[in-house]
């Protein structure tokens, strides 16, 4: 035989060699750690998804909503709003948005996204609740207890889980637990979504009128988007936007009387994609 | 409930394990090709098994046999570039493969010593264009390199087997 193997003899040399007796393979355990990771993937795709329905395209939002810095507590870094002078910086300004946030009883979110999606959402000092839309079917979203939950056909729609899995979550509260949305829970989370990732992260911009409210932008440096807050006291914000325009936050009927929220869902009424 | 446990569940979960038994001799092999290690080779297995698994609603009806061929080739390089200096290119097979004078554990035994010869990068192309079949155009395009690069590797991990002698007495004892 020829001392140079060719192309084809080398593949039937690999292909064909003897692969011995084939290791033992603990298929049981192979299945329950599929299922184990099933699960997480469908819980980070699932925040994943709906993180980019509610901050997708909106650069300042989503610097903010992806920080991992821990704001300070509100109250510490200016424990009497009212009689502070006029911020002057734009840190000093978003320390000012986020006390006149943490300390208004309500507003009312609307958002609309890129593809069509919106975010229509009353935030208090407690919870928030409303709706969002993707992909023309609309969802109930509801924040209160210190957890976020999201009914309809939500992992359905966005084709997230195993058959197996929609069955179970149809109809029930599907409880979202990681962090990306918690700003979204209440007020006070709503106030550090302001919080930049550094004290350099945004500049003062132009001042302007939106909705008949004086406004000024903070700009961030890092993504072209802006924040407007109310140039006057008590400093709330108005309007978040990307560059394109397209993806926009209005922020509106602050501290207007909202409607009460539900009590927390029953254990049994929730379903937790982490636990099945 | 437990994701699974459902009759639906059970189903996927009959239908996989009869996946994972008939595809185990092709990914171990795949495996094997990559690492020269049956140790390694067996938890790559394990890995592409139990993510195929996590996918299967999907994979289905798809090409799981590819995605989990896909997986132990990705896991493989996550391996090698975690190991990254700790790898040493040599012609040590580990224990196991050798020691046994039937036919079949020389073989295996000198398949395995060949393959310790290469680089990893020429073990990835050798199972491409090897065991997947691919076309040098096409295997340039999975790993993104040049063509040029898929052909000089593939000229050179071949040169190699060719030079190892283990492989050529294989080849006389299994003509």
């Amino acid at each position: 035989m020829s001392d140079v193997p060719d192309l084809a003899e080398t593949r039937a040399v690999l292909r064909e060699f003897d692969l011995g007796p084939l290791p033992a393979l603990d298929l049981d355990e192979v299945v329950r750690r599929g299922h184990r990771r099933r699960r997480t993937a469908a819980v980070q795709r699932s925040a994943a998804v709906v993180v980019v329905v509610l901050v997708a395209s909106a650069g300042f939002a989503a610097a903010h909503a992806h920080s991992t810095h821990t704001p300070p507590p509100v109250s510490t870094v200016s424990p009497t709003p009212s009689p502070s002078p006029s911020p002057t910086t734009a840190a000093e300004r978003v320390l000012a948005v986020m006390n006149a946030v943490t300390a208004a009883d309500s507003v009312h979110v609307v958002a609309g996204l890129a593809g069509g999606s919106t975010l229509d959402v009353v935030v208090t000092k407690d919870g928030a609740q409303g709706t969002l839309t993707h992909q023309g079917k609309t969802y109930t979203y509801l924040g209160v207890g210190g957890a976020l939950y999201i009914k309809g056909e939500a992992f359905d729609a966005f084709g997230l889980l195993s058959p197996t899995q929609v069955a179970a979550e149809r109809g029930r509260w599907v409880l979202m637990t990681t962090g990306p949305l918690n700003m979204f829970m209440n007020l006070t989370t709503l106030g550090q979504w302001f919080y930049p990732q550094n004290g350099t992260a945004l500049t003062l911009g132009q001042t302007t009128t939106i909705n008949g409210t004086p406004a000024i932008a903070l700009v961030n440096n890092v993504n072209p988007d802006v924040a407007y807050v109310e140039v006057d006291a008590p400093y709330l914000p108005v309007l978040v936007e990307d560059a394109t325009h397209v993806n926009h936050w209005v922020f509106s009927q602050w501290n207007a009387p909202a409607p009460g929220l539900p009590s927390a869902p029953a254990p049994a009424d929730v379903y937790n994609p982490l636990q099945g | 409930m437990v994701v699974g446990t459902s009759s639906a569940g059970r189903d996927l979960d009959e239908e996989f394990r009869l996946f994972a038994g008939a595809q185990r001799p092709a990914l171990y092999r795949v495996a094997l090709v990559l690492t020269a290690d049956p140790g390694v080779a067996e938890d790559l297995v394990q890995t592409a098994l139990m993510r195929t698994h996590a996918r299967w609603p999907r994979l289905r009806d798809q090409d799981p046999g590819g995605y989990a061929r896909r997986v132990i080739t990705n896991a493989n390089i996550d391996r090698w570039r975690r190991d990254r200096g700790r790898e040493r290119l040599t012609a040590e097979v580990p224990e196991g493969a050798s020691g046994d004078l039937a036919a079949g554990v020389a073989e295996r035994d000198a398949v395995l010593r060949a393959l310790a010869g290469l680089t990893a990068q020429e073990r990835k192309v050798v199972v491409l264009r090897f065991l997947d079949d691919f076309s040098e155009a096409d295997t340039a395009k999975v790993l993104g390199m040049p063509l040029g690069t898929v052909k000089s590797i593939t000229h050179r991990a071949i040169a190699r087997l060719r030079e190892d002698r283990n492989l050529d007495r294989t080849r006389e004892v299994n003509p």
